[in-house]
């Protein structure tokens, strides 16, 4: 069934990816991006971190390609949609500098230079971010009230979204609606679930206080039955969990020393366990802890000033950063909802999006598609570790 | 057949996660340490040239994730292994009792034509923590374990210092090198001459 490993790999990167057939449609092109929709929703270091540890080891090409996908895409998709609001998009973009860290910069400058100068001007231009959080509450209240619209929500929310949230904005907007699921449920990648669209917090106003604090302190109770517990009440299978948790908490995002914080690391800890307990299908996977740490960046940003790198956790009072934790905790399951098959058995859901890629590559001339950013979002899907052993299939 | 000469030899590392795989190899190949690697997703591989008996080979190693979950794609990476490199911390006696579970999982995953002679390698690692205060496993121990399976060659490496590295794999080459070159001689050859022969002498009957 499986074909040989070396040449099928060697005929992917030499010819399959680059030798297409048919000329790409729309929905190609919106394929592409939704299976990786993820990869750049969640801007940060979390995934970018792969490049570059793959830059020291083996190819440079890599970690060229996994920078452009997101400048174009807030460049394009914000100057058509998002006219006077180039501050907007400029804000995402300086979070996202400290935490790409220092050796991906140039890089990014490089890429984002020759696709959207915008982004460049005003980045510079942008100092006090103090100053635009006034300027851009309408904007808040803008996503909040598209949301209490229930059939116009996903599409004028992942519009406004589309064009980047500015960062001091993010924490609410991301409660309020987590645009992975909101995305891929869009485009039928994934069967529509009850709630899977909708985000951690109510879109209605009244109720969100209250449903944040229950969801607290549901997880809260989680944290105390689950992981508050001696060791000899838990089961060979959840130490075992435990302990794989415990060895890469110290492992992510390894080269920003917030993280070796130890009160970050056990929140983490916490965070990751509760959700492995609670879903026992997968259970904890590794690199799922990379999938928390963009929640956990962007909702401390609302306590912390400047660049994450200089961010102490020492100056958050424990009920912030309790508080903190159980949205990250909801988050995370939300938009694990969505694609938990991709960390089950045998990964089905990553195998499947690998066979779509299969066709959609077989059906697109991927050179002679204008879009540069198509190209690059396929190589990135192909540089996912998680996707290497599937090669074998293609 | 001469002219088929084997030039890639596949070899996978496995072992617990955390127990130093993917430092060995960067280690080996780019002559890096670092601290600060993340966990390894799913698998990756480096490659490498080296020269034996004046003859070029290209060594690609395939790390792997250390955390069960990614065996259910072991098949996919394991098939067409040369030697497999398994790995323990010396400072963790879970990760030396797991070994056996490794060793067994690769046998049964990548099903080698002769699993008693498949080669394997096995390397200590982490020998420089705690100027090897925090050591729980002997190298007696070790490498008694590895003579009960049909004596396995055995290294104490570092992958932090660099000690042993090369040295081991130069023997997982050696290894690899030996059981590609029989692969080779077994199948290659049968399909060769089928696919030859056989138009051949149907055109000439008729």
């Amino acid at each position: 069934m499986v074909p040989p490993m070396e040449p099928k790999i060697k005929a992917w990167h030499g010819s399959k990816l680059y030798d297409g057939l048919v000329s790409c449609s729309a929905f190609a092109f919106f394929y592409v991006l939704l299976c990786l929709s993820m990869q750049y929703i969640f801007l940060l270091k979390g995934r970018s971190i792969p490049g570059k540890v793959l830059l020291t080891r083996r190819a440079d090409p890599i970690d060229d390609l996994s920078t452009p996908e997101r400048s174009p895409t807030f460049g394009r998709s914000f100057s058509e949609s998002d006219t006077g609001t180039s501050d907007h998009v400029q804000n995402p973009m300086e979070v996202e500098d400290p935490s790409t860290g220092k050796s991906n910069n140039g890089n990014v400058n490089k890429l984002k230079s020759s696709t959207s100068n915008i982004e460049n001007t005003s980045k510079e231009a942008h100092k006090s971010p103090i100053g635009t959080r006034a300027t851009d509450s309408a904007r808040v209240t803008k996503f909040t009230k598209e949301l209490s619209a229930p059939t116009v929500i996903l599409e004028r929310l992942r519009e406004l979204a589309w064009s980047g949230v500015p960062p001091y904005m993010r924490p609410t907007v991301w409660r309020l609606l987590l645009m992975a699921n909101a995305n891929l449920s869009f485009l039928k990648l994934y069967p529509l679930q009850n709630g899977a669209n909708m985000g951690y917090a109510p879109p209605n106003s009244d109720r969100r206080e209250g449903v944040l604090r229950r969801k607290r302190l549901e997880y809260f109770d989680c944290v105390a039955q689950f992981y508050d517990i001696p060791d000899t009440e838990r089961s060979d299978d959840e130490i075992n969990m435990l302990r794989q948790i415990a060895v890469d908490c110290p492992r992510t995002v390894p080269d920003v020393t917030f993280f070796q914080q130890v009160q970050v690391q056990k929140s983490l800890e916490r965070i990751l366990y509760t959700w492995a307990i609670r879903h026992p299908a997968s259970g904890y996977v590794q690199g799922i802890n990379d999938l928390v740490t963009p929640f956990l960046v962007v909702f401390l940003s609302e306590y912390l000033e400047g660049s994450v790198d200089d961010w102490s956790i020492a100056n958050i009072t424990p009920e912030k950063i309790s508080d903190i934790e159980a949205d990250c905790y909801w988050c995370l399951s939300k938009l694990l909802d969505g694609m938990q098959d991709h960390y089950t058995f045998a990964q089905p859901g990553i195998q499947r999006l690998v066979f779509k890629l299969k066709e959609l590559v077989r059906r697109i001339d991927v050179l002679r598609f204008s879009n540069m950013m198509v190209i690059c979002l396929v190589v990135k899907l192909m540089m996912d570790p998680l996707v290497t052993p599937l090669k074998a299939h293609l | 057949m001469p002219s088929r000469r084997r030039t890639l030899l596949k070899v996978i590392i496995l072992g617990d996660s955390g127990v130093g795989k993917t430092s060995l190899m960067n280690q080996y190949v780019n002559k890096k340490f670092s601290n600060q690697y993340k966990a390894t997703i799913g698998a990756d591989f480096l490659t490498k040239e080296v020269q034996f008996e004046d003859r070029l080979f290209t060594l690609q190693i395939w790390d792997t994730a250390g955390q069960e979950r990614f065996q259910s794609l072991g098949v996919a990476f394991y098939r067409g292994a040369d030697c497999c490199v398994l790995v323990y911390d010396v400072n963790s006696m879970k990760s030396f009792d797991n070994l056996n579970n490794w060793r067994e999982e690769f046998l049964i995953q990548a099903s080698p034509s002769d699993p008693d002679n498949f080669p394997f390698v096995v390397l200590g690692n982490k020998i420089d923590v705690d100027g090897g205060n925090s050591r729980v496993v002997s190298e007696k121990k070790a490498r008694a374990w590895c003579a009960s399976k049909g004596n396995i060659p055995y290294f104490e490496t570092s992958a932090k210092e660099g000690i042993n590295v090369e040295e081991a794999f130069q023997c997982i080459a050696k290894n690899a090198l030996k059981s590609g070159e029989e692969e080779e001689i077994y199948l290659p050859d049968t399909i060769d001459v089928g696919n030859s022969s056989q138009p051949r002498s149907s055109g000439c009957e008729c």
